[in-house]
């Protein structure tokens, strides 16, 4: 229809490329991997066709209309007109997956049924060709009634053709399908429709059958009517529904679906050919990659290669900012004449800055990898391979996704625990997932590593800093899966479900998209911590520098050999940032750190690190900068180890204390973000509360103990 | 008829019954293994990768136990 501006749903099974197809549409860039479960939430753009805007819908990939996850009740929702009061799409574009057709067209007959106007598109031509899979698109349009195109996605061309059919759509329902239920299910349908849905639901009309027929195949009344008040009498016209269906001699539960296998075979049969089947190469990798010894130990090497990579390749890299870093330093402090403006810029915000923008190769490194995991399909066989140890944690396989995702960010990972059907495993994998070390912790880490751990070689190859850092990987891991296992004993609600998922076949991954990736998230590191420290510095850099005091002359006329000159400078200078605002509150809040080996300067590190973790690296830049002598090209490595006591001369920092505040940061609830997902997420305070109670709790106690256990056996 | 579990990795089967709970079986019947269906084992090591038409399903043991085939 001319001139009219349309809300155009994108719905189809999980993978079949929705987002790809939103992205050409919309010039958006919603993230597309190669395994179900990617979208899972809503996402809308807008395509401008001719002068009139429309509004695109991705929704969450779903099977059927049969929802019992939240992102396939998201998608149900949106069908039906009952997301957040909005109406029914106006037109839904029932993306299908050529390779598998006979599946996907049982969801595109389910959302046929709803009456919406559609337009199906046979999405991976390409991969059905090269399997020999002929789709006879024109067969299929004139069984369904509707535009059929075969596209690829990443065709400019086929996405072309895809606005031209939106444009020349004539918006009017589908004729109703020539699928019937046979006579008892058509009279359970008519059944429940009269005698609950009409009655006691608000739904729209055109809900009816589809809900019908789910309450049928469904045997509990589900979740949804839990709460309602006339509950029993649900039950009741259900039972008998059943029943009914029972007498006939058919299985309620399969009833609807053998009926429209039935029809769909019959649009398909001749109409779609595929050459029988010969082993193929994915065929080849699963036998070792699902293998029961193989698979795992793949996952674990895969995953070892990883961290060992990010630490190890990145060196150069950050070697070159940090250069950068020093000299900018150095340029500022010598051009702009000597003052405040001097002091703050270089003392406060560059050396913010640098401290924290260092990272940003492993940062990208980690996206880097992650990325190539998502877009080959390993993913659903890491579930997959998972599936038993995670059960007996108390876990399920899907929560492997989320919480690979979790050593990126928390966030998005607590986002993907939405695949999970069973609340509880999914409210326990939310719980846990924290723990894994996520890209934020990763400046801490690096940074504690390569000052305290000395650079040498175990069995002459691997590197000590590289085994500790994997070490942290793992302590979180460890830490993750004891969590879990103890929530397990205290929250179960026995509703956890069987694993079972659709294994993507192999793809090789689009470099493009790893590389935008990367890049992408290196840049929202960079200007996310930026913004965060550009502001903490300023603030912070003022509270360590004022108030200026006299420094008392034993400790300003030091004798001057060559050292003991260097030891003075630093005694000078700290004896002064010692009695700034910022050391004073240190200092106050000292007492209840040192037991963990901190002191004052890591306190008002730790502080600041609860606005964002990797903000502790450019606090400390900070605190460190304002205690130094000018020009000095020192790194903040070398002023750790450096640091000394100025009473006792004693290093501040040891080995044995730099552990400590490493595992502090591996079980420390310290992101804001996370915890305002797992309010949203939970619907509820109790849960974010909980998590950073226990998480921090946790993290106090085993600093503590490792600390003062290590000074008891002598380190 | 075989409960899935029992067969071994380059069988041909045929699914018979879905013996699972309700909610689990019309999971598996959506995803494309419906009774009467034609499948395929790809691996079979306590959990099973199971071939049916185009789509290639993985499943826990305790599902595959429930799940009756016969070989053809
Ligand atoms: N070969 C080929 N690959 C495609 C095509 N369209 C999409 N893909 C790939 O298919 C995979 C899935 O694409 P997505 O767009 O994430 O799929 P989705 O439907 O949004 O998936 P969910 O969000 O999980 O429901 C990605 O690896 C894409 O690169 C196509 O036409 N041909
Ligand atoms: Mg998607």
């Amino acid at each position: 229809m001319k001139n009219q501006s349309l809300t155009i749903a994108l719905v189809g099974n999980p993978n079949t490329g929705k987002s790809t197809i939103f992205n050409a549409l919309t010039g958006l860039k919603q993230k597309v991997g190669n395994y179900p479960g990617v979208t899972v939430e809503r996402k809308t753009g807008f395509l401008n066709l001719n002068g009139v805007q429309h509004k695109i819908i991705d929704l969450p990939g779903t099977y059927s209309l049969n929802h019992k996850k939240i992102d396939e009740r998201i998608a149900y929702q949106t069908l039906i007109g009952e997301y957040q009061h909005e109406q029914t799409p106006d037109l839904a574009v029932l993306v299908l997956d050529a390779t598998n057709l006979d599946r996907n067209l049982y969801l595109a007959t389910q959302v046929m049924d709803l009456e919406i106007p559609v337009i199906v598109l046979l999405n991976m031509s390409d991969l059905a060709e090269e399997r020999g899979i002929k789709n006879d698109a024109d067969k299929i349009q004139k069984q369904l009634g509707v535009p059929v195109l075969p596209i690829i996605a990443k065709n400019k061309k086929d996405i072309e053709q895809v606005k031209q059919a939106i444009a020349k759509h004539d918006l009017k329902p589908p004729a109703p399908l020539r699928w019937k239920p046979e006579e008892s299910l058509s009279n359970a349908i008519n059944e429940i429709t009269e005698n609950w849905l009409k009655p006691h639901t608000n739904l729209p009309n055109r809900a009816y059958p589809i809900e019908a027929l789910r309450l049928i195949s469904d045997n509990q009344v589900p979740d949804d009517f839990h709460n309602h008040p006339r509950k029993e009498v649900a039950q009741e016209i259900i039972a008998n529904a059943q029943a009914e269906i029972e007498r006939a001699g058919k299985n309620p539960a399969a009833a609807e679906v053998m009926a429209r296998y039935d029809f769909i075979e019959s649009c398909t049969k001749n109409g779609s050919t595929r050459q029988d089947e010969a082993e193929t190469t994915s065929d080849k990798i699963d036998a070792v990659v699902t293998h029961k010894v193989f698979g795992p130990i793949l996952f674990v090497a895969i995953l070892l290669l990883m961290f060992q990579a990010i630490f190890s390749w990145a060196e150069p890299f950050m070697n070159l900012i940090d250069l950068f870093f020093v000299h900018a330093g150095n340029t500022v402090a010598e051009t702009l004449p000597p003052g405040i403006l001097n002091d703050l810029l270089v003392e406060g915000v560059i050396a913010g800055l640098a401290g924290v923008i260092i990272f940003l190769p492993q940062i990208m490194f980690l996206f880097f990898f992650i990325s190539i995991l998502e877009g080959t399909g390993y993913m659903a066989r890491a579930a997959f391979v998972m599936d038993g140890f995670m059960t007996r944690i108390g876990l399920h396989g899907r929560s492997v996704v989320p919480l690979i995702s979790g050593f990126a960010c928390a966030v998005p990972g607590i986002m993907a625990t939405r695949t999970i059907e069973s609340w509880s495993d999914r409210l326990i994998t939310i719980m846990v997932l924290p723990f894994m070390a996520c890209s934020a912790r990763l400046p801490v880490y690096a940074l504690m590593i390569s000052a305290f751990v000395p650079n040498e070689n175990v069995l002459g190859f691997i590197s000590l800093q590289g085994l500790t850092f994997f070490g942290l990987y793992i302590f979180g891991i460890v830490m993750a899966i004891a969590a879990a296992w103890v929530m397990k004993l205290f929250y179960s609600d026995g509703s956890s479900t069987p694993f079972m998922m659709e294994l993507p076949s192999y793809k090789m991954p689009k470099w493009s998209a790893v590389f935008y990736n990367m890049f992408e998230r290196g840049w929202i590191f960079v200007k996310e911590a930026g913004k965060i420290i550009m502001a903490i510095s300023v603030v912070l850099w003022f509270l360590a520098s004022y108030p200026k005091v006299d420094v008392p002359p034993e400790i300003a006329n030091n004798p001057a050999t060559t050292e003991a000159s260097f030891n003075a400078q630093q005694s000078a200078s700290s004896y002064k940032l010692k009695h700034s605002y910022a050391g004073q509150f240190g200092r106050f809040i000292e007492p209840a750190i040192e037991p963990l080996g901190f002191d004052w300067k890591i306190g008002i590190g730790l502080l600041t690190s609860f606005a964002a973790r990797e903000v502790m690296v450019g606090t400390l830049n900070t605190i460190y900068s304002v205690g130094e002598e000018k020009g000095s090209v020192v790194t903040l490595q070398e002023k750790l180890i450096k640091d000394k006591d100025p009473e006792t001369g004693e290093p501040i920092f040891t080995t044995l204390s730099a552990i400590s505040l490493m595992i502090f940061f591996a079980l420390a609830m310290q992101c804001m973000s996370t915890l305002a997902i797992v309010r949203r997420e939970t619907n509820s305070w109790k849960w974010p509360i909980v998590m950073f109670t226990y998480m921090t709790t946790l993290a106090y106690i085993c600093s503590l103990v490792v600390y003062q256990g290590g000074l008891a056996l002598g380190y | 008829m075989y409960p899935l579990n029992t067969t071994n990795a380059g069988e041909k089967v045929f699914i018979k019954c879905l013996g699972c709970n309700c909610q689990d079986a019309c999971r598996l019947r959506e995803m494309g293994c419906v009774e009467g269906i034609k499948g395929k084992i790809i691996s079979n090591n306590s959990n099973v990768v199971l071939q049916v038409g185009d789509t290639r399903l993985a499943i826990s043991k305790k599902l595959a136990r429930s799940i009756l085939v016969s070989l053809n």
